[in-house]
């Protein structure tokens, strides 16, 4: 019995032993290694990542994306984890489609432990990576600004920098509202390395939708009729403008050389300007119309008031020619717009006078931005009348001598167009679904001068105008060409011009307005000739897509028939 | 302890008659308990628990000086029998206000037999294992239900990104120059601008030659010919997806010789003259409204 119980005893003690090991064991980690223990754990369990905030989509009015946020990855080397550096960069490199040279600088970056193999990684480029579980690359989730319409509308969008903020366009005009809040989110994982636990410590916030006024279908047709054109006249650069006259609107906004809004760095830096903004021209003849107008609202001429012109206009030290030599002839207003005399609209400038012409050149918005919520908008150059000099009414009316920007003349024409309103152009229609209000407009011009604009301005397009042939079976067009010579030099190149058309459907009650620049064709120079034609292309596809009925009076009603049974 | 209480000590012998106790001292000790060490004198107590009664008097904390001499010798072998006097009932039901006897009952609920049985029973000890069991499970529970959060959220993420990719995809395949270049491709001609013309009401012959031209599209027919031309369904098209390169003259538009055998609905003359058989919704603008040229190039602006 007293073996037994000492037996017993033993074993107690053997496992009063183990136990004091335990507790030993027990109080060296928990007491003496707690600190480093704790640090490994938190390290190991507790992963901190970011949550990259997409920004905010861009889309035409109707919804179509034109940029989009898409998720890709970061990829991410610890050099001083990778033990075979060479081997890892010719497995890894295939799968970024990359140099495995340039993998391998990355592998070996020196006394660094954050060194970026690549960045904007498609997603499931990034974890086919990831799979291979090599140590020492990880990746850091990540957003890429995509324009899924690579060349459209690449100049009004504009890009972002490689930190993800606005660049240029609308990208930076609006980064306030397309960026978003970046997240933090607190991983815990258990040891085996599933998620336990999962804490967005600061929440991500989107960036907002933008919904532009622009139409992609119709964006699309402008941008391949300028693309047209500039495979016709190889022009320096063309821009295109559809506004909505009554709203100021910008249903299309066009530019050639085009860019691809997904690699901007492949085309040349002036390709990436909004030429609808930032171009600053000399209007020539479709300036004739805002001298008009001042003068038909002053009540120095009316429509059919009949004016003498020369074949030569002396002004000062200026001599002024209209564009085809012609004897002394007499033209009505109706006339001199019709086939753009250049004298007719010097004498209308002369009865108006300088002073008030600079009066309706302000008038109208030149000189000043129009205030379109686009960047780099430029104001154009136009002069005091105290700074006028002795032949500057000599050239002032006819377009000469001023500069403007394409936006400001298709605002001033959708002025004509709506009866009198100058609205400033807008693109932007809702931000985060909330509706944007149009700016506010200021009458100019009485509804009758824009209506006797109008109707005067239909004689272009009519036989014997200078865009005869611009004009659409069908409908009621109105518009005027214009073709000004380029300063070059401090003097007008009598070989590099602007071919200019700006024009309205339907005359009369105008539902668009169309302006078309063409800075220094090749081969044609006339607004009627290289302008217009893309002007007839545009209206002739916008208007059955946009559902503007055809004009009644304007419908052929000749016995011929044109449908081939 | 409320005077109105009743103490454990009374109650439990309420069941047996008030002589087992000494009945002069039932009211000198009402309110007051009896001590503790008379519930545990050996097996007497649990021969009086076996048979129900009486039963012991509960601890109660206090000074001891309040209490009897028989109970702080602990030589009584039965407990104090207490009970607890009626009131009157005229003044239970008129004298205290009902807030007052509320408090009271509350006061009284842990000196309550049933909650005393409960509080002694052995039930406690499955009730805790069960309850310890069930925190761990909840514990565990918790941990899977985070895991699944974890899990979902990843999920979430992924499919977010996985949506915002083909949300790319949808906007790249719906770009129009895309679209038009694949119509090209199936035979389909976008009428040039100055190529459609409209009708007057009035012109009753052409109205009459419009209507007997319009008919049904034949899709059979459309789609073998695409098929035939290497473009219909099940077919591995051909056509390049790159956009850009679509023109908008119909006249340029390339057109595939199976399109001579293509319904003749709607009859769209290019501007050179040529004369393309477009499919019918191939050429929007080109609405029932709207007719064909008849060869003459209209469009055309003179330079």
């Amino acid at each position: 019995m007293a073996a037994i119980d000492r037996r017993v005893g033993y074993i107690f003690l053997g496992f009063l032993a183990l136990l004091a090991v335990a507790v030993t064991r027990a109080v060296y980690l928990g007491v003496i290694k707690a600190p480093t223990l704790q640090q490994a754990a938190v390290s190991q369990q507790i992963t901190e990542t970011p949550i990259p905030a997409p920004r905010g989509t861009i889309t035409d009015r109707n919804g179509v994306e034109l940029a989009i946020s898409e998720p890709a990855d970061e990829v991410i080397a610890d050099p001083h984890l990778i033990t075979q550096p060479q081997a890892m960069a010719q497995v890894v490199a295939p799968l970024l489609h990359m140099p495995t040279l340039s993998v391998l600088v990355a592998l070996t970056k020196p006394h660094t432990g954050y060194s970026p193999i690549a960045r904007e990684v498609p997603a499931a480029a990034a974890q086919r990576v990831m799979n291979l579980n090599i140590n020492g690359i990880s990746m850091t989730p990540d957003l890429k600004r995509v324009y899924p319409r690579s060349w459209e509308a690449a100049q009004i969008l504009g890009g972002v920098n490689a930190a993800g903020d606005g660049d240029s366009g609308l990208e930076y005009y609006y980064d306030n509202v397309l960026q978003g809040q970046a997240g933090e989110r607190k991983i815990v994982s258990d040891a085996r390395g599933q998620a336990i636990a999962v804490d967005d410590v600061k929440p991500m916030q989107s960036g907002r939708t933008v919904q532009l006024t622009v139409d992609a279908a119709l964006q699309d047709e402008v941008e391949q009729v300028l693309a047209g054109v500039g495979a016709q006249y190889s022009p320096k650069n063309a821009t295109a403008i559809v506004m909505n006259p009554d709203n100021g609107s910008i249903l299309a906004l066009a530019n050639w050389p085009r860019v691809n809004a997904n690699d901007p760095g492949g085309a040349p830096a002036s390709a990436d300007e909004d030429q609808a903004v930032q171009f600053s021209y000399e209007p020539g003849s479709t300036f004739k119309a805002v001298t008009v107008s001042g003068a038909l609202q002053d009540g120095v001429v009316t429509p059919d008031t009949e004016l003498n012109i020369p074949s030569v206009l002396q002004v000062a030290d200026r001599q002024i020619h209209d564009a085809e030599n012609h004897p002394d002839e007499t033209l009505s207003v109706a006339q001199v717009l019709k086939v753009s005399s250049n004298i007719g609209a010097d004498e209308i400038g002369m009865r108006v006078g300088p002073q008030r012409f600079d009066y309706w050149v302000h008038r109208f918005g030149f000189g000043s931005p129009t205030r379109v919520d686009l960047p780099g908008e430029q104001q154009g150059i136009v002069l005091h009348y105290q700074q006028y000099s002795g032949s500057s009414m000599g050239n002032l009316p006819m377009g000469q001598g001023e500069s403007v920007t394409p936006i400001q003349m298709a605002t001033a024409y959708s002025a004509i167009a709506n009866g009198g309103i100058l609205r400033p152009a807008h693109i932007v229609q809702t931000i985060g679904g909330k509706a944007q209000a149009p700016p506010a407009g200021h009458r100019i011009i009485s509804p009758t001068t824009a209506a006797e604009v109008r109707d005067m301005l239909r004689g272009v397009l009519a036989d014997g105008g200078t865009a005869s042939g611009a004009g659409i079976p069908g409908y009621d067009l109105a518009g005027k060409t214009g073709t000004a010579n380029v300063v070059v030099n401090g003097k007008y190149s009598d070989s590099e011009y602007v071919a200019s058309f700006i024009g309205m459907v339907p005359a009369s009650a105008p539902k668009l307005v169309v302006a078309v620049m063409v800075d220094e064709p090749q081969g044609s120079i006339y607004g009627g000739s290289v302008a217009a034609p893309a002007f007839q292309k545009i209206v002739g596809w916008a208007v059955p897509y946009l559902g503007i009925s055809p004009n009644p009076a304007h419908v052929d009603t000749s016995d011929q028939n044109p449908i081939q049974p | 302890m409320t005077p109105s209480a009743i103490t454990p000590a009374a109650r439990g012998t309420r069941r047996k008659p008030a002589s087992a106790a000494s009945g002069g001292t039932a009211e000198r000790e009402r309110g007051r308990k009896a001590p503790a060490s008379s519930s545990r004198s050996g097996g007497h107590v649990t021969k009086v628990r076996r048979q129900t009664a009486p039963r012991a008097p509960r601890r109660v904390s206090g000074p001891l000086s309040g209490r009897t001499r028989q109970q702080t010798a602990g030589t009584a072998t039965a407990p104090a029998r207490v009970r607890a006097p009626r009131r009157p009932a005229s003044r239970q039901a008129s004298g205290t206000p009902l807030l007052a006897r509320s408090a009271a009952f509350v006061r009284a609920l842990p000196d309550h037999s049933l909650l005393d049985r409960i509080v002694r029973g052995r039930a406690w000890i499955p009730l805790i294992g069960v309850l310890l069991a069930g925190i761990v499970a909840m514990q565990v529970e918790v941990l899977k239900l985070n895991a699944g959060i974890g899990r979902s959220l990843v999920r979430g993420s992924a499919l977010q990104s996985q949506n915002a990719l083909l949300r790319a995809q949808v906007a790249t395949l719906a770009d129009d120059q895309r679209i038009e270049t694949k119509a090209a491709q199936m035979g389909m001609v976008m009428p040039a601008p100055g190529s459609i013309k409209f009708l007057s009401l009035g012109n009753t012959v052409a109205l009459q030659r419009a209507l007997t031209s319009f008919h049904q599209p034949d899709g059979s027919a459309f789609t073998s010919d695409l098929t035939a031309a290497g473009l219909g369904p099940g077919s591995s098209s051909s056509a390049s997806t790159d956009s850009g390169s679509a023109s908008t003259d119909s006249g340029s538009a390339s057109t595939p010789d199976s399109t001579s055998s293509l319904p003749e609905s709607s009859d769209v003359a290019s501007s050179d003259g040529t004369t393309a058989a477009a499919s019918p919704g191939a050429t929007p603008a080109a609405a029932p409204t709207t007719t064909t040229p008849d060869g003459s190039s209209t469009g055309s602006v003179a330079p």
